[in-house]
């Protein structure tokens, strides 16, 4: 699902609501017709990709994963993705913005939460991780949740199986 | 403990360890690595590192979850290190 709209729209602060880390003046949820209670990292439903890096930057890909995914089997996954063995053993402050981005964007779409979050996942990617990267997401999207904001519509209409579209912070259309 | 919690944990030891080292001039080291030291070490940690506690959030840690902690361990760390200066100040005694 694609959540679209200008800037200052609201479709970040949504997202960070819903993921708890930004104190909604009310917000319920369900989740299979069950009410949730109040959103929480805490409750591993919900990963979130935030808008500017978030990976220790004095770590290498590779000890991200190692820490991230305990065992070799949970991490293989990861080195398999395309162009990951190749920066995996960089510090992530030696990555070039786009490199960081994508390893950053693999890293949360392997998580084991059922829903993830990702805020304008597209900006900063080269062409060639874009291509892998949508072609993951569609994959992914078998099995998990994906809500995604971003302002690259070709991108976007490409992977979304529905869109919203927001408007001074409120929903104005779904189709 | 984990090595997740433990990143964060070296990230504000170090703010606070610089710190406290340089108050400890004019103050008491443990009290200030234990207090206020602690507390600059999470202010510098969300100045310079702030959109960082996203990747503890994904492993399922809140902020407080990582202060709290964080706070448990620097106790353990300062008693650990008062009592071996004391124990080594009382066997040169000896």
């Amino acid at each position: 699902m694609a959540i679209q709209g200008k800037n200052v729209s609201g479709k970040s602060t949504l997202i960070k609501s819903l993921f708890g880390t930004y104190k909604a003046n009310k917000l319920e949820w369900t989740l299979n017709n069950k009410e949730q209670g109040k959103p929480s990292p805490k409750n591993e439903i919900i990963a979130m990709l935030p808008q500017d890096s978030f990976l220790p930057r004095n770590l290498t890909p590779s000890k991200i994963i190692a820490m991230m995914y305990k065992t070799h089997k949970n991490q293989k996954p990861l080195f398999s993705v395309p162009y990951v063995s190749d920066y995996s053993l960089k510090k992530m402050s030696e990555l070039s913005h786009g490199a960081a981005r994508y390893i950053e964007i693999i890293v949360v779409l392997h998580l084991w939460h059922p829903f993830i979050l990702l805020d304008e996942p597209f900006s900063l990617l080269a062409p060639l991780h874009k291509e892998v990267f949508k072609k993951l997401i569609l994959e992914k999207s078998k099995t998990k949740g994906i809500l995604i904001t971003d302002h690259y519509t070709d991108d976007i209409n490409e992977i979304a199986t529905k869109r919203i579209l927001i408007e001074n912070e409120k929903l104005t259309s779904v189709n | 403990m984990h090595i997740v919690f433990l990143q964060y944990y070296r990230d504000t030891f170090l703010y606070n360890l610089v710190f406290s080292i340089f108050i400890s001039i004019a103050s008491n080291f443990f009290i200030c690595f234990l207090t206020y030291g602690s507390l600059v070490s999470f202010i510098a940690y969300q100045y310079h590192k702030g959109n960082e506690y996203y990747f503890y959030h994904n492993y399922g840690y809140t902020k407080l979850e990582l202060m709290i902690k964080t706070l448990v361990l620097n106790a353990i760390f300062t008693l650990i290190l008062f009592l071996s200066i004391q124990c080594s100040k009382l066997m040169f005694i000896i």
